[in-house]
């Protein structure tokens, strides 16, 4: 597996909230992140954590600035060559990113039918995730049949299912219990150590102690980026938190 | 091509997933279609049986009919003939044979119940029902003309319900003739399932009508059997030729060619089926609207979806091909539920409320089985609508969510 760095130059997003007002989500950020880095995005709610990670993963379009994943500057990329990076990438939602009506199997294995993966081999590798999440018994489920926390690995195993070159991840512990935090911690951990590249959003000490880089945002703003701390991670999340 | 196959399975399984959605969708072609294909159902059938009374369908039921209709004419309008003009025609070139007939309006019962009453030679009535055996057209026998006895009637099987008759039974006296008063004996009722133009229909032998109208030596018309290819000359020789009145002022013939008949007959037809198709293409409009804001019932969820399919990988057009797939099928099983249950409205249902549309006189629930054909055409049309009426309205919606950015379409 090629991990794939990925780099943002000036990169800004405004919304427009009403017809007057704008809020700028992500101000003036640049960030290069290597190739098979662990990079933890930490700050207060609102301080554009989620926006930045959408911008990485290609969900959003930034207002200025550029992104860059490997070779390739996503503004000039067509519809297909952005679904063909989001293929090479992982992304785990802070909330709610099940498709209704489909059961957890499918849910986790549905980005691959794009892929002409056939039924019996989704089956198969949405079952072994599942399993390595503590889900095997839930295969059939709902997404209104589980948890909030059960809902949150489904969502993990879907991002891990295409075996991704990068692992972008928005919370992914925020609605879990201490076991089941520490059970996609480790999963973080080794996907990581496989070489994949992991850039996750979280106040979750565990999740940022496993980081090999953090970086603290406020207001939109990078106002912290250390490869290593000398601080524990509790520490410096409890910094995160009071900053805004 | 793996890949599409995998994305049109979703598409099809999508169906199942959200049944509400999927049979309000269906529900909404039905009341569409299904009203649109009994009409046109009918109207096709309705065309069919009248080719098959003016004799120009082609077929194994096809019988031979006159080929011209000739009448007198006076001022301009057609009035009765002469008997005595039938001698002379049959003698012209090209004529095979001249059948006499009258045609009038009567009252019957106590009701006043209207019929038409159809007179035609004793020997020519077997083959002028329609050429089948008599025992499958008629309950009972045909009527026969004699001397002194009691007018013989055939009645119509919508005219015996209504007037309460049955084989044997006798009705009030018609007329009054200068022969005196005549209280007519029912010999047969045509069986309900034979051809609709029975239905208010009076068949007796053209002298039992010419004693019942009181009008000796005349006919209404005279129905002309020519060689083939000959029927225009014919036609020509008899207005030129033929005195038809019975004075001697004029020629004072009319005929009408069966093919002028055959000409006519979708006039009619096609203006009724014009105002239906009016109604119809409104009824389309409204359908297209009612799906616009079924599809908007679930738009906050078909938002999401498509935005985490576009953020896990899916492309724009197979985003498309998905909704497509699965609104399509919508769309055929939409059509072929219509297509079954207009059948079944047609077949079981005799038309119930839509017949009276096109056959003027027929009740809400018909009394008499009305005929009708599902043509391909509007059998196909019908599954084209369908497919279009489902997927306007879904597809342009999923491809302005597929278009924008997945972050925006899961906000």
């Amino acid at each position: 597996m090629t991990a794939v760095p990925l780099a943002i130059s000036n990169l800004e997003r405004r919304y427009r909230a009403g017809s007057s007002h704008e809020i700028v989500a992500v101000r003036d950020v640049s960030l290069e992140i290597s190739s098979g880095s662990f990079v933890a995005l930490v700050g207060a709610s609102g301080s554009g954590k989620s926006t930045l990670l959408a911008l990485l993963g290609a969900l959003d379009r930034p207002t200025s600035g550029t992104v860059r994943v490997g070779d390739q500057e996503l503004s000039g990329c067509s519809d297909v060559e952005l679904a063909r990076l989001r293929r090479r990438m992982g992304f785990v939602f802070q909330s709610e990113s099940l498709i209704p009506r489909l059961p957890a199997w499918e849910n986790v294995s549905y980005p691959l039918v794009a892929q002409g993966v056939g039924e019996p081999s989704r089956r198969q590798l949405a079952e072994s995730l599942l399993d390595r999440l503590g889900l095997a018994s839930r295969f059939e489920a709902l997404p209104e049949e589980l948890s909030g926390g059960e809902q949150q690995r489904v969502a993990v195993a879907r991002a891990l299912v295409g075996s991704p070159e990068v692992l972008l991840a928005d919370e992914p512990t925020s609605h879990l219990d201490a076991e089941s935090a520490e059970r996609t911690c480790a999963l973080f951990r080794e996907v990581h150590s496989q070489g994949t590249t992991v850039v996750v959003a979280t106040h979750d000490p565990e999740l940022v102690e496993s980081a090999t880089r953090v970086v603290t945002l406020e207001a939109g703003r990078v106002i912290d980026d250390q490869d290593g701390r000398d601080d524990g991670p509790e520490e410096i999340v409890q910094d995160a938190a009071t900053i805004r | 091509m793996s890949a599409f196959v995998e994305i049109a399975r979703t598409g099809c399984a999508s169906i199942g997933r959200h049944p509400i959605r999927s049979a309000v969708t269906i529900a909404a072609v039905l009341s569409v279609l299904v009203p649109y294909l009994v009409g046109m159902g009918l109207v096709e059938g309705i065309r069919q049986e009248a080719l098959v009374a003016i004799g120009s369908a082609d077929g194994p039921g096809a019988i031979a009919l006159p080929d011209l209709y000739v009448a007198g004419s006076r001022f301009g309008r057609r009035v009765p003939i002469r008997l005595a003009a039938a001698e002379d025609i049959a003698r012209f070139e090209g004529v095979v044979r001249v059948i006499p007939r009258i045609v009038g309006r009567v009252t019957l019962g106590k009701k006043d119940v209207e019929a038409v009453l159809v007179g035609l030679p004793q020997e020519e009535l077997a083959e002028a029902i329609t050429g089948a055996t008599i025992g499958k057209v008629i309950e009972g026998q045909l009527p026969r003309t004699e001397p002194g006895g009691a007018p013989q009637l055939v009645l119509g099987s919508a005219l015996a319900e209504e007037l309460g008759q049955q084989v044997g039974g006798v009705i009030p006296p018609i007329l009054r003739s200068s022969r005196g008063e005549k209280t007519p004996r029912i010999v047969g009722i045509f069986r309900t399932d034979s051809s609709m133009w029975q239905s208010r229909v009076v068949l007796t032998t053209f002298e039992t009508a010419a004693e019942l109208f009181d009008q000796q030596g005349l006919a209404t018309d005279l129905l002309v059997h020519c060689r083939a290819g000959q029927p225009a000359e014919v036609s020509a020789r008899i207005v030129r030729e033929v005195r038809g009145v019975g004075d001697e002022t004029g020629i004072g013939c009319e005929v009408i060619l069966r093919s002028d008949l055959e000409s006519l007959l979708p006039v009619g037809l096609g203006h009724r089926a014009g105002v239906f198709n009016l109604v119809f293409v409104v009824a389309f409009s409204v359908a297209i609207l009612a799906i616009l804001v079924i599809s908007g019932f679930g738009l906050a969820e078909r938002r999401r979806t498509i935005g985490i399919l576009k953020a896990t990988g899916w492309q724009t057009d197979q985003v498309l091909l998905r909704g497509l797939v699965e609104h399509l099928l919508l769309g055929l099983i939409g059509a072929t539920a219509s297509i079954l249950l207009a059948f079944v409205w047609l077949k079981w249902f005799n038309g119930f409320w839509i017949a009276g549309v096109f056959v003027s006189g027929l009740e809400i629930s018909p009394g008499i089985p009305v005929p009708f054909v599902l043509a391909p055409v509007p059998v196909l049309l019908a599954v084209l609508i369908a497919c279009l009426l489902v997927t306007v309205g879904s597809v342009f919606s999923t491809w302005r969510t597929a278009v924008t950015s997945p972050a925006e379409a899961m906000r």
